[in-house]
């Protein structure tokens, strides 16, 4: 009899549309739903019109350093970038042969980020003291690390060390200096100028 | 039989699409930190980052800094939860984040910086006035304001992000810092 009643008090909190809808329905549909929710989450990467990559490709030279005017409205490479960083950028490509990256590091604040296509940023190298403020990292294609070094015979760990392994050929080296105020802009390009991006040979 | 197929569409299709583009345009608790009107995606630009937080990002054509080394706050609306417009005057007060550096820029709706005649669009660490007490304060208005002032011009819906960054080498420490409170003046 209580059971009865609970029942009865149940029934006005079910909305009038799902009153027809049958139990077994109802599942499947969460489960369809759920498995929706997955593949559109995933796919949307694949398929996004404006990535970052998307927007800057066009403008980037391959295997080349290029710093960016500095950011205002009228000349603004991505959305939510704001004035208060300068970035340099190299569009690598490691599909031919290893590309070298030499970053200066300067002051603390500074990174380096290697990024994917789809905007992984899947290395990242902070400023750091005691670390030398100049650095070359060699961009190789996934798989060839264990070749460089079979080939070489393992005699140059310092080389390995400074070997990243991308996992697409192509993607962005982001050099990033935050902006403390115009009075910085000459040395902050100055520390922008001395970076590289260039295809290693040999 | 009809009633049921159209049911299991709506949900199947609606919930799935519609829940994904929440979790992607918004975040949850586990994808985000909310802090008042201020949210930041924890895993922002790095490697382990969940599925819809590289969804999001890369959705919106930006490249993060990993949250591993700078947290990116962003607020859509004021601390009563009144969507950011640029017809209102806002009040940014609070405890300025103790961190090596941290900048506050304004954009529209979408991410685009909003152009006006005193080239402002940000203040920073370095740039901002400190008032006597030492207390952040900027003000988010059409027309020029004393101290440190925003212009917002006509953007219409606006956005505000605030970044802070750490040591260069960890993610910036909260030790018990909350975020600015936005106080809505006035509106037109």
């Amino acid at each position: 009899m209580a059971a009865a009643d609970d029942t009865k008090g149940l029934v006005p909190m079910i909305p009038g549309w799902l009153k027809g809808l049958s139990v077994y329905t109802a599942v499947l549909a969460l489960v369809a739903a759920g498995l929706i929710h997955i593949l559109a989450t995933l796919v949307v990467p694949r398929f996004a019109k404006a990535s970052a990559f998307q927007r800057l490709s066009d403008s980037l030279p391959v295997n080349r350093m290029r710093i960016l005017p500095p950011v205002d409205a009228s000349n603004q490479p991505l959305p939510y970038l704001g004035p208060d960083v300068r970035l340099a950028i190299c569009r690598y490509n490691v599909a031919d042969s290893p590309v070298a990256v030499t970053v200066a590091l300067p002051d603390s604040g500074w990174t380096l980020g290697l990024y994917t296509v789809w905007g992984d940023n899947f290395y990242v190298l902070p400023a750091q003291e005691g670390r030398a403020q100049s650095i070359t990292l060699t961009l190789i294609p996934q798989g060839e690390r264990s070749f460089s070094l079979l080939t070489l015979g393992g005699r140059t760990t310092q080389t390995s060390i400074s070997q990243i392994e991308v996992p697409k050929p192509t993607g962005f080296a982001v050099i990033r200096a935050p902006m403390r105020g115009r009075a910085f802009t000459a040395e902050i390009e100055d520390a922008l100028k001395r970076a590289g991006c260039e295809v290693k040979r040999g | 039989m009809i009633a049921n197929v159209i049911m299991f569409l709506l949900i199947a299709i609606g919930g799935g699409l519609g829940s994904s583009w929440y979790m992607i345009e918004r975040g949850s608790p586990l994808t985000t930190l909310a802090a008042g009107p201020w949210t930041a995606w924890t895993t922002a630009g790095r490697a382990d980052a969940d599925p819809y937080t590289r969804a999001h990002f890369i959705r919106r054509g930006m490249l993060p800094v990993s949250s591993a080394l700078a947290l990116t706050f962003e607020a859509l609306s004021d601390s009563e939860g009144q969507r950011l417009h640029s017809s209102c005057e806002y009040a940014i007060e609070g405890e300025e984040p103790r961190v090596r550096f941290w900048s506050i820029s304004v954009f529209n709706e979408h991410g685009t910086l909003i152009p006006n005649a005193a080239e402002r669009y940000a203040y920073n660490s370095a740039t901002l006035l400190r008032s006597p007490g030492g207390r952040l304060g900027v003000s988010l208005a059409r027309t020029a304001r004393p101290g440190n002032w925003l212009p917002t011009t006509g953007a219409g819906r606006i956005s505000l992000v605030m970044t802070l960054e750490g040591d260069g080498t960890t993610a910036p420490a909260q030790d018990g810092w909350q975020p600015p409170t936005i106080r809505r003046v006035s509106c037109r």
